[in-house]
């Protein structure tokens, strides 16, 4: 199907693949570390600047100390989201951290979203489910060639898990 | 306080946690685990917020196995945060390749677009890695020559101590996550609890 554009110009409608699955990993990733830490990494990606972008994680802790745990995204060397995602509760805790971005172009370098939830382990148990806008650096305006997950304890006494770290991106063309 | 990089995951299925309780044990070290300290590539800082001072270099060791398999200090990148404690770290890298016509830049859609109708007996066809700039920076972390040039992933455990390990120290610690069919002593003391001390092996479906 063509279409013509602004001013007379022809563009082409390609037959899309909407959602690229641009890499991830699905084995356990832990740390004991209460400072910021690499867990999982992607490397090696060549995503245009202006590209949509979602990345979701799977975190936990386990129990053995009254504390919890904090993780998120980065995006080339620039933290992009940061949150702290469960409770000091002693116990176990999972949930996932997602994000999503609209692409960065000049001007538009805080197109991002981003949310977390968390639950205990046991099914049917009260969950926390939060939203947050906040994020703690605007989005690189650069090609993207790694996106990572960090996160850290908050005191020594338990173990935070990060897995199923997936990146997407969306066609734009 | 120096930190030590292992290759691989610990072959016994112990997770960080599993392998923090196993230094306790075995009484092999002491985990630098003080919030104030902070290792990054770029050094020893006093924390992980944006004002934290510089203290001092970062004092490393890479196991053998690291070293063979391509992975010195400079695999990573700038401003990589290493943190303190234990860690067991993933990164997976994947090539992206096309097919183009040999001779040519271009797929085949392009190529006939270029050139009409073809007969495919006048052309051929060849498999190319796209060198991209993503691909070329990470390629450029691995000793010469080592880079993996398929889909892969590699996992590294590294380990921020109070003290310099002496030798059957590091020894045990090297066995217990780079050799197969290591095991913790004292099993009794590890958690049945799933996700406790040990990792879950996933399978895809």
């Amino acid at each position: 199907m063509i279409g013509k554009g602004p001013g007379g110009s022809i563009g082409k409608w390609t037959t899309p693949v909407a959602i690229v699955r641009r890499g991830g990993t699905i084995t356990d990733a832990t740390t004991t570390s209460t400072t910021e830490v690499e867990l999982q990494a992607i490397a090696s990606l060549n995503i245009p600047v202006t590209t949509p972008l979602e990345l979701t994680a799977a975190h936990r802790k386990t129990g053995g100390a009254a504390t919890g745990h904090g993780c998120g995204f980065r995006l080339n060397t620039t933290n992009i989201m940061k949150e702290t995602v469960s409770t000091t509760t002693d116990r176990a805790e999972n949930g996932f951290i997602a994000q999503k971005t609209a692409g960065a172009a000049t001007n538009y370098l805080a197109g991002q979203d981003s949310y977390h939830f968390t639950r205990t382990a046991t099914v049917g148990a009260a969950k926390t489910p939060v939203h947050t806008t906040d994020a703690p650096n605007a989005m690189p305006n650069a090609t993207t060639t790694d996106v990572s997950v960090r996160g850290n304890i908050d005191t020594s006494g338990i173990t935070m898990g990060c897995t199923n770290f997936q990146a997407y991106s969306r066609t734009t063309s | 306080m120096p930190m030590y990089v292992f290759a691989g995951f610990p072959k016994s299925g112990l997770h960080a946690g599993g392998l923090r309780l196993a230094t306790h044990l075995e009484d092999l070290c002491i985990l630098e685990e003080s919030k104030g300290i902070h290792y990054r590539k770029e050094g020893v800082f006093s924390g992980d917020s944006q004002g934290a001072e510089y203290l001092y270099p970062v004092e490393y060791h890479i196991s053998a196995q690291c070293i063979r398999e391509g992975i010195s200090w400079k695999w990573f990148p700038v401003e990589w945060a290493f943190g303190n404690g234990i860690t067991c770290h993933q990164t997976q890298a994947n090539p992206e390749y096309k097919i183009v016509v040999h001779g040519t830049d271009l797929n085949l859609d392009e190529f006939l677009a270029h050139n009409g109708r073809t007969a495919l007996a006048d052309i051929e066809l060849e498999r190319i890695h796209i060198k991209h700039e993503g691909w070329a920076k990470y390629e450029a972390r691995w000793r010469l020559g080592t880079c993996p040039q398929d889909s892969h992933i590699v996992r590294l455990v590294w380990l921020v101590t109070t003290h310099r390990l002496p030798r059957f120290v590091y020894e045990r610690l090297q066995e217990l996550i780079e050799h197969p069919n290591s095991q913790p002593e004292h099993l009794e003391c590890y958690s049945n609890e799933p996700g406790k001390h040990f990792s879950a092996i996933w399978k895809w479906e």
